[in-house]
């Protein structure tokens, strides 16, 4: 177990590495980017003296890393990512995306396990009717879903879904609402409005985990243990519980990092087309108006999140499968 | 159960504990329908309101009274606020926190001997804020010498509340009152304005004059979302990028609204969720009005549509080339084919504007000339410029308000007559309202489409503001000392007919010289369910949710 | 004695192409054999002839239609929202624009952002970043990679979005302050060219001249020609609109869509440098760029191949949407993320001219669906382990 535990350590310890990186780059972009930050910061009616006032204030003056470091004092000690200047001028960012954040984790979480349940039944079932003629079938079937990109898939399930069978609400959020301390937020899980952005944003991912069940139960089935399993006469709904299922699923973990970026990224969208209140549509409306810190704190944000799950995705990973260890990091 | 999937799921558990522990504790404590709490303030006796009016609506960019200048915005502040006077859905003016309109037969109007006016207020007994706090004449006063504070960055304040004495020096921080406004007792207070100026009482119903909580706004940094107003209704709730919700101020002084509820929904489509039933209005978009306007249509019964004070126009920099030079604007402008747009591309949906003066105007005219779609005068004009022609030009961007990834088809096929027709090949930028509105005000853009609609009925509102060489919102630098001229000798005639027409030539010279070049009237079109009764659409963002009625 | 010490790398050489050529034409063969891979390469091929072909082949029967190569700019103010007809296949937009024109635009926007970030970020970056890592080891390697690992580990649309958000002005500027500087007619812009088109007519005169031709001076030459092809491609790109949006796109797109191949040609690589005829030519004193080009690069070409036909499909995707959220191409340049969102952003516009949504869509959903088809089916021939 000391492999394990040094590797643990190792990606525990490489995380804030990254995460400085990222924050970083992120900042300076914010900081350096734009050509008129001041100007945007200052309001409107401001002359050169309050725009020097507001440099002093930021701090725009000191180098980069002075900047960096005072705001990352605040981040860090007081939790605070400073103020929306544009888009609810004087909101503090975090009231802004808080709500916002937990909207989209709504239906992010369902997709994701619309996306593991339906996709592992599916792949095994595939894998199960190898070489008959619904296995060129499904593959492609697969490949195809995996490959269209939300903003293709989702107009035409509003064309079907909303616009023509009038089945599912045309707006976009809803639901049981719960206070959260800035504001209340509505709970979509209990509603019909989960339904749509659940639905797009589950399907690449559910397409490729049951490729990648598939692939795997497949490889399963030719292994020495299924086989001894299957000559022994145990009926095939045992052999497929007790040996091929368990192996096949294992490589599972390992995309779960991958769905996230399909979740993430299609959030975007989802949330625009459909006018959800989340933060994908947070972001697009901040990089519309400049309001850069907001988001350099949902990027913050999303990265945080990402790094983390990667990291209990990974380590996760070398519990169950030891060989793993020496893929991750024999190179060296 | 298999280790295997014991750590699919461990990791599924701990992504929602990771990410999403919050929902599931909520989601465990808070499940019910009813779970709202109601923190923000407090609610509103049962009197005469009732029901639910449902509609659609923008996301307002503030809602703090001072600072706005967006109709969008506009449209929930005149419901929450309120001011001294206001105008009716017929534009008219009408006391408000007032007890009466000041005129000289009341005594409410005196004109000094040093030219000034000086207008005497009485406030009504008894007014209170939502949250019954109570307005005093004090209270007046500490509205405008915030909204003229230069800590408040109104870009608005010097033009409406610049007529009153000793704004002008506390909007450059050289004084921290007003003197133009005293307060006599705790109902009374005196406004005195530099000189007679017909429109100034016009000025005092726009949000700029309106009163706010001066307590509320010194404590509380977020109180643009729970804003403490004296309006005909209070704001309940604004849930970012979903709702907002206003709800009936039973106490309002000009009577209680008929509707308990109104809720405007932020986001989703206008014409499915009409369909739908989900909400009581609806905008119709061009893509449903022919099948709308088909007296076959079911929904044809419930389709209203009618005319606004509001113009849309192209804007040049005057300040910046190539449209430092008239005559390069004009060949633009006259390079626009107004009627082929509003054919092919707005189906006739909006009229085709001819002058900046709105029909309903007094000074508007029919015979107006702004520069006619000639495309070979405009070519002649272009090389008789000082560029010299299309290949002496810079770049040229023209800049309007919007998101997304194309541009608005009105402004798409302009260009493209100016590529066509010109030669010319101008770019196009796109910014989101609130940025956008910035930038035009700071000159930023060499041209941008934009659109205007009055805040009173009154040629001041249009003229004097966007084409006086000094004011704060002419937004494209255009200076012409004739106008100038014209504009103020307007300000102050008394007579309506030469006012008129001394606006009447102003425009003349303004739609030879292009600042501005009009493009399109705008013209409601609506789906209203027959149960909503008096849903008026002013001419103008007046406040007007308290005339509808629902039937049950 | 001479001669016989520069024949034998030469001989290395040859031993260490032979066994790299074979393997290519059954791999070719192999992946001709698969009838899905034949119909993606049909359909990808058929894009690219089609986007890159767009002046010649977008259909342009307005009649004011001028003969430009702008045609998909043209509006038909009388023909708008037309459905598809013989005269418009696709139908028309809201302005009479002929959407198969702009769907075929489209197609050449979404080949120039794919082949620029290809060239930009897969080829220079990763494949130099990925020998360099590999063939040096120790801290170059760490820090490339660690690097890369950040890059790797970040979802990368939004910070796509972070980096349009906040340089567009800048790089916007920037392009502009190119285009004044590599203005053709600017004396220093010729006389960078002839420079260069001197120093490449040298290399070739020297290279005749020298007996033992080694390479050295071809190389140099077409190094050269290729600066300048170069500098032309910079300034024609340039002197189009919209030029600094494909700069900020495809110089943000590269910063991510390195990663992937760069680490799979470093372990390639980190295999390779211990092989017999890599440590035969370092022996013979062959410096380390020439190891790199001429031992090492031919024999990882293979999984260059797969990585980029792996990230053209997933770039063409990350183009289309970030022009989708409107901090990608702009207006007029017509891309398919700004076509979809026309046709499918509103609910009256997809009921009532669903045409102004399918045909993109499909054409896109085809498109992408290519691309994994054959980055499947090429991952299946080539990589051993998978066959």
């Amino acid at each position: 177990m000391q492999g394990l535990l040094s590797y643990t350590i190792q990606r525990l310890l490489w995380a804030p590495v990254i995460l400085l990186f990222v924050s970083f780059f992120a900042f300076a972009l914010t900081r350096l980017g734009p050509v008129d930050s001041v100007d945007v910061l200052a309001g409107p009616r401001a002359d050169d003296e309050a725009k020097d006032r507001v440099r002093q204030e930021l701090h725009l003056d000191d180098s980069i890393f002075e900047q960096y470091g005072v705001y990352m004092k605040n981040l860090l000690i007081e939790g605070d990512f400073g103020e929306s200047v544009t888009i609810y001028r004087g909101v503090p960012v975090w009231d802004i995306i808080w709500p916002r954040m937990l909207v989209s984790v709504q239906f992010g979480i369902v997709a994701l396990f619309f996306a593991f349940s339906i996709g592992t039944l599916v792949g095994v079932f595939a894998a199960l009717r190898q070489g008959t003629w619904l296995d060129p079938l499904s593959i492609s079937s697969f490949l195809f879903f995996q490959s269209i990109p939300v903003l293709v898939s989702l107009p035409f399930l509003v064309l079907i879904f909303v616009v023509k069978l009038g089945w599912l609400p045309a707006v976009g959020w809803g639901g049981p609402e719960i206070d959260i301390g800035p504001q209340e937020i509505a709970l979509g899980i209990f509603s019909k409005h989960i339904i749509l952005p659940a639905l797009v944003l589950s399907l690449p991912g559910m397409a490729g985990v049951a490729r990648l069940v598939r692939a795997t139960t497949l490889s399963v089935l030719g292994e020495d243990y299924v086989r001894t399993a299957r000559a022994k006469g145990l009926p095939e709904l045992q052999v497929v519980r007790n040996h091929v299922v368990r192996n096949s699923l294992l490589p599972l973990v390992t995309v779960i990092g991958l769905s996230l970026t399909t979740l993430i990224e299609g959030a975007f969208f989802v949330e625009l087309i459909l006018g959800i209140p989340g933060i994908g549509q947070l972001g697009f409306q901040a990089a519309q108006s400049r309001d850069y810190d907001v988001i350099l704190a949902l990027v913050l944000v999303i990265a945080t999140a990402f790094i983390l799950i990667n990291i209990v995705t990974d380590i996760a990973y070398t519990f169950i499968d030891p060989r793993i260890r020496f893929g991750s990091q024999g190179n060296n | 159960m298999n280790r295997a999937i014991l750590v699919i799921l461990g990791v599924m558990a701990a992504l929602v504990v990771g990410v999403g522990v919050i929902v599931v504790i909520l989601v465990a404590t808070g499940g019910d329908d009813d779970g709202t709490t109601q923190t923000q303030e407090t609610p509103a006796g049962d009197g005469g309101g009732e029901g639910e009016l449902r509609l659609i609506g923008g996301e307002p960019i503030s809602l703090d009274p001072h600072v706005i200048q967006d109709a969008g915005s506009a449209l929930y502040v005149v419901e929450i606020f309120g001011g001294l006077l206001t105008l009716d859905p017929n534009l008219e003016i009408q006391p408000d926190l007032a007890a009466e309109i000041p005129t000289e037969a009341n005594g409410g109007k005196v004109v000094n001997a040093d030219g000034t006016v000086t207008y005497t207020f009485r406030l009504r007994e008894g007014l209170l804020f939502h949250d019954r706090k109570p307005v005093f004449a004090e209270t007046v006063k500490a509205s405008f010498e915030r909204a003229a504070d230069p800590a408040t960055q109104s870009l608005v304040s010097e033009f409406f509340l610049g007529d009153i004495v000793g704004v002008t020096e506390k909007l450059r921080g050289q004084a921290n009152e007003i003197s133009g406004i005293e307060v006599i007792d705790e109902t009374t207070l005196t406004i005195t304005i530099e000189a007679d100026l017909p429109s100034f009482l016009f000025k005092l119903t726009y949000p700029t004059a309106f009163v706010i909580d001066p307590t509320q706004v010194e404590n509380d940094p977020n109180w643009t979302r729970r804003p403490n107003g004296t309006g005909p209704y209070e704001l309940k709730e604004w849930r970012f990028g979903e709702r907002i919700v206003l709800e009936a101020n039973e106490r309002y002084h000009l009577g209680a609204p008929n509707i308990k509820t109104v809720r405007y929904l932020l986001a989703g489509s206008s014409i499915t969720l009409y369909e739908a039933g989900d909400i009581d209005v609806a905008g119709v978009a061009l893509d449903d009005l022919e099948r709308i306007q088909d007296p076959a249509d079911a929904l044809n019964a419930e389709y209203h549509s009618g005319n606004r004070l509001s113009l849309d126009y192209l804007g040049f920099n005057t300040k910046s080339p190539p449209f430092d030079d008239p005559l390069v604007r004009k060949a633009f402008a006259m390079a626009i084919d107004k009627a082929q747009i509003a054919r092919a591309v707005y189906q006739d949906a909006i009229p085709v504007a001819n002058s900046i003066l709105m029909p309903g105007l007094s000074a508007y005219s029919e015979t107006a000339q702004p520069p006619a779609f000639d495309v070979e005068a405009a070519i002649e004009l272009l090389n008789q410029s000082s560029y010299g022609g299309a290949d002496g030009l810079p770049e040229i961007t023209l800049a309007e308000s919007g998101t997304g990834a194309t541009s608005g088809p009105g402004t798409t096929a302009i260009l493209e007559m100016w590529r066509i027709n010109l030669g010319v090949d101008v770019q196009i930028q796109q910014a989101e309202a609130a940025t956008f509105f910035q930038d035009v005000d700071q000159g930023r853009y060499q041209m941008f489409t934009l659109g205007w609609i009055m805040d009173y009925p009154d040629e001041e509102d249009i003229l004097n503001i966007h084409f006086d060489s000094d004011s704060p919102n002419n937004n494209t630098g255009y200076s012409n000392p004739d106008v100038d001229a014209l504009l103020r000798a307007a300000l102050t005639e008394s007579d309506p007919q030469t006012r008129t027409d001394l606006y009447r030539q102003a425009e003349d010279i303004i739609l030879d010289e292009v600042p501005w070049f009009p493009l399109f009237f705008d013209q409601f079109h609506a789906l209203i369910k027959p149960y909503v009764n008096n849903y008026l659409i002013p001419a103008s963002i007046v406040p007007r949710l308290r005339f509808i009625s629902l039937d049950e | 004695m001479g001669s016989a010490v520069v024949d034998i790398p030469g001989e290395a050489e040859e031993e260490a192409r032979q066994p790299s050529i074979s393997p290519w034409r059954a791999a070719l063969r192999r992946l001709l054999r698969k009838k899905i891979a034949v119909i993606a390469l049909l359909l990808i091929g058929a894009f690219y002839f089609v986007g890159l072909f767009a002046p010649l082949l977008a259909p342009c029967r307005l009649s004011f239609c001028p003969l430009s190569t702008q045609d998909y700019r043209s509006q038909d103010l009388d023909n708008t929202l037309l459905g598809p007809s013989l005269e418009h296949p696709f139908g028309t937009d809201r302005l009479g624009r002929d959407q198969l024109s702009r769907v075929i635009w489209s197609a050449r926007t979404t080949i120039i952002v794919t082949i620029a970030t290809v060239v930009a970020g897969s080829l220079l970056l990763s494949v130099g970043l990925g020998l360099l890592s590999g063939y040096m080891g120790g801290k170059v390697d760490t820090i490339i990679m660690r690097t890369g690992e950040a890059f790797g580990s970040l979802p990368a649309l939004p910070m796509l979005i972070l980096i349009n958000a906040t340089m567009r002005d800048r790089v916007r500027g920037w392009v502009d302050g190119f285009e004044r500087n590599l203005s053709t007619g600017d004396p220093a812009f010729i006389a960078v060219l002839g420079i260069l088109t001197l120093v490449a007519i040298i290399g070739i005169v020297a290279w005749l001249l020298e007996s033992r031709r080694n390479g050295g001076w071809i190389a140099l030459s077409v190094v050269a020609a290729f600066l300048i092809l170069a500098l032309w491609g910079l300034q024609a790109v340039f002197a189009t609109p919209g030029a600094s949006d494909y700069f900020l796109i495809f110089g943000a797109l590269s910063l991510f869509f390195w990663v992937g191949s760069a680490r799979v040609i470093r372990s390639q690589v980190l295999a390779l440098r211990e092989t017999e005829y890599v440590i035969a030519a370092r022996s013979m004193g062959a410096g380390t760029w020439r190891i790199l080009g001429s031992h090492l690069l031919p024999n990882v070409s293979p999984i260059i191949i797969v990585g980029v036909s792996a990230s053209l499909g997933a770039i063409a995707g990350s183009e289309i949407a970030l022009t989708f959220l409107g901090v990608g191409v702009h207006d007029p340049t017509p891309s398919f993320g700004a076509l979809i969102f026309d046709g499918g952003t509103s609910q009256p516009v997809i009921r009532n001219h669903p045409h102004l949504l399918i045909f993109p869509a499909v054409v896109v959903g085809m498109l992408i669906f290519s691309f994994n088809l054959l980055g499947d089916a090429l991952n299946d021939v080539l990589t051993p382990k998978a066959r």
